[in-house]
């Protein structure tokens, strides 16, 4: 097995025509690591992976595999791996040919080939099916003949667009897994087109979060998760609520008031005043009926509960607090109180879950 | 036996009435002349005598070589015409993308047969363009020569079958295809031969064996080249010279009934099992690329050479119709609008005569096929799928074998109380063009039913409408489209049908205008009104043609995003 070979991104643009679809994007991609490229449709992602196989309009910028540069190789030259959110199986040709395409067009030998394509058949769990066609596979089968059509071509790295889109949530908690088990024991840096967030976070080293061309914000889903630095990151990686206010220091203490009717103390000090969002997750605003002891520490807020979703694991409630509509998580267990849609409830927040992004 | 609901009532009793017209009008003399054909003509015993004699025969056996010389050679020809185009419309940003569609069309408004007479006078011995070449190269070439003028006049009507199947399969291919053979290393030929050629290859076989098909089966374009040593006009001189008692019309019969079902076997095994729409959402077509400015002039040179040749019937057709006299000169000496004018004083009935044969035919044809397409694809009832077999079937079936196998069958029945043969009366060309057309408008019928969600009905029927109420109240204006689609190329289609007419017509009050065409175009003097009826027949076929396409156009902006937004689910 070849080492690890890293990927490089270098102010990259791309446009279809008029429309930017890519802007200014530099991404480093450590060798061996498991990368997601995040975002919704639109966002550019799977332009930014097309355009490393070599497809789609040329870009403007520099991509580097190892110490390659590869924007002016054509995609044949480029022995990048691909697997195509719809595999892209040739129907006319069996599962054996189809993973011996490539090394065909290699001109490798015809024993060499032979062993190599049982070897990744085996290695994939579909060496009896080897003599069939690709329509009489399933979905889970396809994606893996497309997995094995592109390892055994030894590419110095793995594309991976959407690959999990067309199975069903089953398969695809699966699939996932032998893909990561697939990527470690291959030590292939790759890179992984998603827009499903639970998706990136389950199997990601890295994310680099896209939207509308350009990169948000690069980093580990813990990361992206509880510090993500705008608005977009914030929702994109699960519910929020997002506030906006203005910061102001009175003596020692800074202070954040919204427009409509919520204030609060900060526990940081190092803190730019001026308009900005106070961010915080559902899960950390804990709710009860009556106001408790005053704990010195915590944020007590208190509003009407507007509507009630029950989500299996926890209940979400809309809370009305001034005039913010709050979602408020509560873990749920049998027997535990469930509070009536029209009741006033009161909620804790402890401050140091706030997180402030500056506008 | 399972015994038939009420709500089956209805549907079985219509598949029986259908099943019985199919039976009468095509099963039974398509099989009485397969049965006679093996029968020995004194003994009346079955027997293979008559196939020893045709095989024996050399004439038989020339006309068989012939036949299918001339079919296989029109299928090269009609590729080679019709393989620059599709790959032009389907690989590159090409500007004449319409005007290939547009190629695709105008062979099909006119029958090979009515241009046949005007290609002589173009491509012929003595034609303008091998006038031209021996003033200027002092050489001909012959084009129109025996078998390469049939070779010639089929290959340049039938193109569109291949130009058609094989730019819808290479519409087909997603560029995934392409672009994961190209991520594995493959490009330029290697990549055509051994991703793209094989994925368009079904629908290409699909095209080609249909035109093998038509031009084996095919009549009237060897008759008016005067070619005969091929099958169909042997068969169809044998019955009208010697008699309807001569078993080698059958026995011809029943071999250009098998090359078509072996054709249509053919295009069967290349289709079957090779559902290669590999389109994917958001995908579609092949990789295209914008033409550098040398490639689009040859692009153009060589689509404007093709759309010259296939729009040479319609020219020649028009000088002739327009020109005195036509003959060892480029063009005629003089031009006048007597043929027009005496056209129209001999052949008004001859007119009137197509539009209610054709009309009649048609309505036949969409009534069947809409109920064949119900009863197929919305009802249960046991043996439904042998109704869409059989009328399917009439393709087999060329017009010479049914119009024999009609004179054989219905020459004993009178009808009455005109106390005439069926065979000879003129409603039997109206049953005759209706079988021959009945797979176009039931393969538009069945493609109308499919895009309509269950659900519409269901919808409908949860609202309280019955089975009866809502095809008519939901399905059948759904597939208005579709079979306003299939009632005019049914209708363009039998309004220049020649083969099976040229038998069945008794009288020349019954004749329609393709039998008028052919009798005007035997005698040098006929030309010019046979030319000009020609283009009646031309304008009627355009015409009928250009308002199907706007009907079908208006429908689906209406219709299309409300059935479709329902078949989604």
């Amino acid at each position: 097995m070849t080492d690890a070979v890293k990927i490089s991104i270098k102010n990259l643009s791309l446009s279809f025509g008029e429309t930017k679809v890519l802007k200014d994007v530099s991404i480093e991609i450590e060798p061996g690591e498991f990368f997601s490229f995040l975002g919704p449709s639109g966002s550019g992602k799977s332009t930014l992976l097309r355009a490393i196989a070599g497809f789609g309009p040329r870009p403007e910028g520099d991509i580097l595999i190892g110490n390659e540069k590869i924007v002016k190789l054509p995609p044949w030259e480029r022995n990048v791996g691909m697997v195509f959110q719809s595999y892209a199986l040739w129907p006319h040709m069996t599962i054996r040919k189809n993973v011996a395409f490539g090394l065909e067009e290699r001109r490798t030998p015809k024993r060499i080939t032979n062993e190599q394509v049982d070897e990744v058949l085996e290695m994939v769990g579909l060496l009896e099916f080897a003599e069939r066609r690709p329509s009489q596979l399933s979905g889970g089968q396809q994606q893996r003949v497309a997995l094995a059509r592109t390892i055994v071509m030894k590419p110095r790295v793995l594309l991976l667009d959407e690959p999990l889109s067309n199975l069903d949530t089953n398969l695809r908690v699966q699939m996932r897994r032998e893909i990561l088990e697939l990527q470690r024991k291959l030590k292939l840096t790759t890179i992984f087109v998603t827009h499903d967030q639970e998706e990136a976070n389950t199997i990601s080293d890295r994310i680099a979060v896209l939207n509308h061309g350009i990169i948000q914000q690069i980093g580990s889903p813990l990361k992206l998760y509880d510090e993500p630095t705008n608005r977009f990151v914030a929702n994109f990686l699960g519910s929020v609520n997002l506030i906006d206010g203005v910061i102001n220091q009175e003596d020692n203490v800074f202070i954040f008031n919204s427009a409509q009717g919520i204030s609060f103390s900060l526990a940081e000090s190092n803190i730019k005043q001026g308009s900005c969002t106070a961010m915080f997750r559902p899960q950390n605003l804990k709710i009860t009926q009556k106001k408790k002891k005053l704990d010195p520490t915590a944020i007590q807020l208190s509003g009407k509960i507007e509507h009630r979703e029950f989500l299996g694991s926890r209940v979400r409630y809309l809370v009305k607090v001034g005039e913010h509509l709050l979602l408020v998580d509560d873990t749920h267990e049998a027997n535990c109180t469930t509070f009536e849609i029209g009741a006033t409830a009161s909620l804790k927040l402890e401050s140091d879950m706030i997180r402030i992004l500056n506008n | 036996m399972r015994s038939l609901s009420r709500h089956q009532i209805g549907p079985a009793s219509l598949a029986l009435l259908l099943g019985a017209f199919l039976f009468v009008f095509l099963i039974i003399p398509v099989a009485k002349v397969i049965f006679v054909a093996f029968q020995d003509p004194s003994t009346g015993a079955l027997t293979l005598i008559n196939f020893k004699d045709f095989f024996y025969t050399s004439l038989f056996q020339e006309s068989f070589v012939n036949s299918f010389y001339v079919a296989a050679m029109s299928v090269l020809v009609a590729s080679l015409i019709a393989l620059p185009l599709s790959y032009f419309t389907t690989r590159f940003n090409f500007s004449g993308t319409l005007l290939i569609q547009t190629l695709g069309i105008i062979p099909l408004i006119m029958p090979p047969f009515v241009g046949a007479v005007s290609m002589l006078l173009l491509f012929g011995e003595n034609g303008s363009l091998n006038l031209l070449f021996y003033e200027w190269f002092g050489f001909t070439v012959p084009f129109m020569e025996g078998l390469n003028g049939v070779i010639m006049v089929e290959s340049i009507h039938y193109f569109p079958f291949i130009l058609i199947n094989l730019s819808a399969a290479l519409n087909n291919i997603d560029q995934s295809m392409e672009e994961s053979a190209q991520n594995l290393g493959s490009h330029g030929i290697s990549l055509f031969r051994r991703i793209v050629f094989p994925l368009a290859m079904p629908g290409y076989v699909a095209g080609a064996s249909l035109v093998f098909l038509k031009v084996f089966d095919d009549l009237g374009t060897p008759l008016l080249l005067n070619v005969n040593k091929m099958l169909a006009p042997q068969a169809y001189l044998r019955i009208t010279s010697i008699g309807i008692s001569d078993p080698m019309g059958y026995v011809i019969s029943v071999i250009l009934v098998v090359f078509s079902l072996l054709s249509l076997w053919t295009s069967f095994l290349a289709l079957r099992g090779k559902d290669y729409a590999t389109v994917q959402k958001g995908g579609g077509g092949l990789m295209k690329r914008d033409l550098k400015p040398l490639e689009k002039t040859g692009c153009y040179i060589v689509v404007i050479f093709i759309l010259l040749l296939v729009l040479s019937p319609h020219l020649g057709l028009a000088i002739l119709s327009f020109g005195t006299v036509w003959s060892y000169s480029v063009l005629p000496d003089a031009y006048t609008f007597n043929h027009y004018l005496q056209m129209i004083s001999s052949s008004t009935q001859l007119i009137s005569n197509t539009l209610i044969y054709a009309g009649l035919a048609a309505l036949i044809d969409v009534v069947l096929g809409t109920t064949i397409a119900y009863l197929v694809w919305r009802t249960n009832l046991v043996g439904r799928k042998w109704l869409d077999f059989i009328a399917m079937g009439a393709v087999a079936v060329p017009g010479v074998v049914l119009g024999i196998g009609y004179l054989r069958t219905f020459y004993e029945y009178n009808v009455p109380f005109i106390d005439k043969p069926l065979a000879s009366w003129w409603v039997i060309i109206v049953v005759a063009l209706s079988i021959r057309r009945l797979p176009y408008a039931l393969r538009a019928c069945v493609a109308a039913m499919q895009q309509i969600s269950v659900a519409l009905e269901e919808a409908a029927e949860n609202l309280g409408a019955n089975k009866r109420r809502t095809v008519f109240r939901i399905v059948v204006p759904l597939m208005s489209g579709g079979i306003v689609a299939g009632f005019i190329t049914s209708f363009a289609t039998a309004s220049v049908e020649l083969s099976a007419t040229l038998m069945l017509v008794s009288t020349e009050s019954d004749a329609p205008l393709a039998y008028g065409i052919y009798e005007f175009m035997q005698s040098a003097s006929g030309r010019g009104p046979g030319a000009a009826l020609g283009i009646v027949a031309v304008i009627i076929v355009g015409a009928a043609t250009f308002a199907s396409h706007l009907f079908v156009k208006s429908k689906q902006e209406v219709l299309s995003p409300a059935v479709a937004a329902a078949a989604k689910e």
